[in-house]
C-alpha cells in the first residue's frame, strides 16, 4: 500500500513539471505582438515594449526564463498582474474560495442526481425510470452549459423570480442564503457530469447485478435492496469514482463559462478578465492553479482507491 | 476475382444491426437534415445572413418572410442559423480528424516501440489530460488571437491524447499476437507492420471514439464562440449568436433560444449515432448492457 501511494505521488512530479512548462511556454513563446497588445494604444512604442519585456524578464533566453520562473513559483511567487499591479498569488487566493464552493456544490448536485437515478434505472430495466434516466443523461451530455444556464436564468430567475441569478452574497451571510445563490449555477455546471455519471452508474450497476456474487446474495435470501446497495453498488462504485475524477477537469473548465454567465467572482471570472486584458502573468497564474487543482483531485481519487478497494492495498 | 477481406466487408450485416437502434436512426435523420441545410444554405435561404436591416430588427417569427424572425441588427435568423451549421459541422469534423490523426500516429509509435518513446508520449498524454482543456484553449486563443483556423487546430491539439491512449492499448494487445510475429519473421519492416497489420485492427474503436468526439468538439467550439474567443462576429456561429442574444434575453429570448437549440440538436444527434455505432461495432459491450 505504501509502495502504491509513493509511486502514485511520485508520478505527479513529471506531470507538474510538464504543466509548469506549458504554462510558461504560453507566454514565453507567444508571438511578439502579444506584448504590445498589453499596452494601451497611446503607450505602444519600441521603448515601452522593451521596458515591459525586461520587466517580465522576456528579454532573456527561454531556459534562463524558465529556471527563474520555476524558482519563483516554488516560493509561491507567480509574478504581478500587469492590469492591477498586484501579486497574482494574492488575487487568486481571494477568488479561489468561490470557485471551490461552486465546484463542490455542483459535484454534490450531479452525484445526487446521477447515483439514485442510475441505480434505479439498473434495478428496474425498461421501466419508466430506465427510460427517463437515459433521456436525462443524453440531454445532460448534449446541452451546451451556457445555453442551459441562460434558460435557467430566463425561467427561474427572470420569469418566475424564484432564485437569484447574479453574484454571490458575502462570506458572512447565512449558509442557506449562499446555497440559494449557488443553486442555478450548480445545476448548470453539474448537468453534464450528472449525465455522464447517470449513464455510467446504470451501466456498471447492470454489469454488477449480472455477476455471480449478486446471484449468490439473492440465493442466500438477501433482500433486493441489500443486493443493490450492499453487493452491487460497492463494485460499481470504483469506475464511477474514476470517471468522477476525470470529469472534474471539465467541471473546472466549465466554471469559466458558468462564472461568467452568473457573474460569480471566482477563479474562472478572474481568468476571463486576465484573458480580455491580455494580462499575461495573471493568465499564467490562473491556468496553472486550475491545472494543479485538477491534478490534486486526480491524486485524491487514486488515494481513495486504496481505502475503498482492498485489492490494490495488497498488491 | 478473389474477394478481398477489408474492414468494409461486414458492412451489410453491420447496417442491419445499426438499423435496430431507433435512436441511432433518429440521429442519422436529424443530422442529415442539418447537413443538407448546411450544404445548400445559399439556395435555401431568402435573406443574406450578413445584411443588416435596422428597420426590421426583432421581427417575430413568420412575419415579413422571416421564417424565424430577425436579430437585433435585423439580420434573418434562419439564414444565420443555416450558415452557422456549416461552421459548427466543419469545426467538429476538422477538430476530430486532426486529433484522431495525431493521436493515432503517436499511439501507434508509443505502443509499438515502447521504451523511451512510450514513456515520453505517455507523460505528454498525462500532462495534456491534467489541464482543464477549455481553460488552456482560452489562454492560447487569447495569446494567438481568435479565428476559425486557430479554433480548429488548438481544439484538435488538445483532444489527441484520448486517441493516443486508445490506440496504444490496442497495439499493446496486438503486438505479440502470432500474425504480427509471422509478419516480422517474413521480414516485414516496422512501417509495414504498423500500417498494414496493426492499424487496420485499431480503426473500429477509433471510428467510434471519433463519432463520440465530434459533439464534444462542437460543444467546445460553441463555448469558445459564446465566450468571445472563437469564431468572430459577424460570422454566424451558433455559440457567438447565443452570446449576442444574451443581452436581449428579456426583450427577445428567441435570439438565444434558436441557436442554442441548434447546438443541442446537432450534438444530440451525434451522440445518438455514436451510441448506436458503438453498440454495432462492439457487440460484446452491447450484449452486456441489453
Amino acid at each position: 500500500m505504501g509502495k502504491y501511494l509513493a509511486r502514485r505521488i511520485l508520478t505527479t512530479i513529471p506531470v507538474l513539471v510538464g504543466i509548469s512548462f506549458i504554462v510558461f511556454a504560453l507566454v514565453s513563446f507567444a508571438p511578439g505582438d502579444s506584448i504590445s497588445l498589453m499596452l494601451s494604444n497611446e503607450t505602444v512604442n519600441v521603448e515601452n515594449v522593451a521596458k515591459l519585456k525586461a520587466e517580465l524578464g522576456l528579454d532573456r533566453p527561454w531556459y534562463v526564463q524558465y529556471v527563474s520562473y520555476m524558482g519563483k513559483l516554488v516560493k509561491g511567487d507567480m509574478g504581478r498582474s500587469v492590469q492591477f499591479n498586484r501579486p497574482v498569488a494574492e488575487m487568486i487566493g481571494e477568488k479561489i474560495g468561490n470557485t471551490f464552493k461552486l465546484t463542490i456544490f455542483s459535484c454534490f448536485v450531479s452525484l445526487c442526481i446521477a447515483i439514485p437515478l442510475g441505480v434505479l434505472a439498473a434495478a428496474r430495466r425498461r421501466s419508466i425510470f430506465d427510460y427517463s434516466a437515459t433521456a436525462i443523461a443524453l440531454v445532460g451530455v448534449s446541452m451546451p452549459s451556457f445555453y442551459l444556464g441562460l434558460l435557467l436564468i430566463l425561467f427561474f430567475g427572470l420569469r418566475l423570480g424564484w432564485l437569484p441569478i447574479r453574484g454571490l452574497p458575502t462570506y458572512d451571510s447565512t449558509f442557506l442564503k449562499q446555497i440559494r445563490y449557488l443553486i442555478l449555477p450548480s445545476i448548470t455546471l453539474g448537468s453534464s457530469m450528472a449525465g455522464i455519471l447517470t449513464r455510467l452508474t446504470r451501466a456498471t450497476m447492470i454489469e454488477a447485478l449480472g455477476q455471480d456474487f449478486a446471484r449468490t446474495a439473492r440465493a442466500k435470501g438477501q433482500s433486493e435492496m441489500g443486493v443493490l446497495f450492499k453487493h452491487a453498488f460497492p463494485n460499481a462504485f470504483l469506475p464511477i469514482l474514476t470517471t468522477f475524477g476525470m470529469q472534474f477537469g471539465s467541471l473546472l473548465g466549465g466554471a469559466v463559462i458558468i462564472e461568467t454567465i452568473f457573474s460569480l467572482p471566482g477563479l474562472g471570472m478572474l481568468a476571463m478578465n486576465a484573458v480580455k486584458f491580455r494580462d499575461l502573468p495573471l493568465i499564467q497564474g490562473t491556468v496553472l492553479v486550475f491545472a494543479v487543482c485538477f491534478v490534486a483531485v486526480m491524486l485524491i481519487v487514486d488515494i481513495l482507491y486504496v481505502f475503498i478497494d482492498p485489492r490494490i492495498r495488497y498488491d | 476475382m478473389k474477394k478481398r477481406n477489408t474492414i468494409f466487408s461486414g458492412a451489410p450485416r453491420l447496417l442491419k444491426v445499426f438499423a435496430r437502434h431507433k435512436l441511432g436512426i433518429v440521429g442519422l435523420i436529424a443530422l442529415s437534415a442539418f447537413i443538407v441545410i448546411a450544404v445548400f444554405a445559399p439556395a435555401l435561404v431568402r435573406f443574406d445572413p450578413y445584411t443588416m436591416d435596422l428597420e426590421h430588427a426583432f421581427v417575430p417569427a413568420g412575419s415579413g418572410g422571416h421564417l424565424l424572425g430577425t436579430d437585433n441588427f435585423g439580420r434573418d435568423t434562419f439564414s444565420r442559423l443555416a450558415y452557422g451549421a456549416r461552421i459548427s459541422l466543419l469545426i467538429g469534423i476538422v477538430v476530430v480528424t486532426l486529433a484522431a490523426v495525431v493521436g493515432t500516429i503517436l499511439g501507434l509509435l508509443s505502443g509499438y516501440y515502447g521504451g523511451w518513446v512510450d514513456f515520453t508520449v505517455m507523460r505528454l498524454v498525462e500532462v495534456f489530460y491534467s489541464f482543464p482543456f477549455l481553460i488552456l484553449v482560452i489562454a492560447v486563443m487569447a495569446i494567438l488571437g481568435p479565428s476559425i483556423f486557430n479554433v480548429m487546430w488548438v481544439l484538435g491539439l488538445v483532444h489527441w491524447p484520448s486517441y493516443a491512449r486508445l490506440v496504444r492499448g490496442q497495439v499493446l494487445s496486438l503486438r505479440n499476437i502470432e500474425y504480427i510475429q509471422a509478419a516480422k519473421t517474413t521480414g516485414c519492416g516496422d512501417a509495414r507492420i504498423i500500417f498494414r497489420h496493426i492499424m487496420p485492427n485499431t480503426i473500429t474503436p477509433i471510428i467510434v471514439q471519433a463519432t463520440l468526439g465530434i459533439p464534444g468538439a462542437i460543444l467546445s467550439s460553441a463555448a469558445l464562440g459564446f465566450l468571445g474567443f472563437g469564431v468572430q462576429q459577424p460570422t454566424p456561429e451558433w455559440g457567438s449568436m447565443v452570446n449576442e442574444g444574451k443581452d436581449y434575453i428579456l426583450l427577445n429570448s428567441d435570439m438565444i433560444l434558436w441557436p442554442g437549440l441548434c447546438i443541442f440538436l446537432v450534438v444530440l444527434s451525434f451522440n445518438f449515432i455514436g451510441d448506436a455505432l458503438r453498440d454495432t461495432l462492439d457487440p460484446r459491450l452491447s450484449k452486456q448492457l441489453k
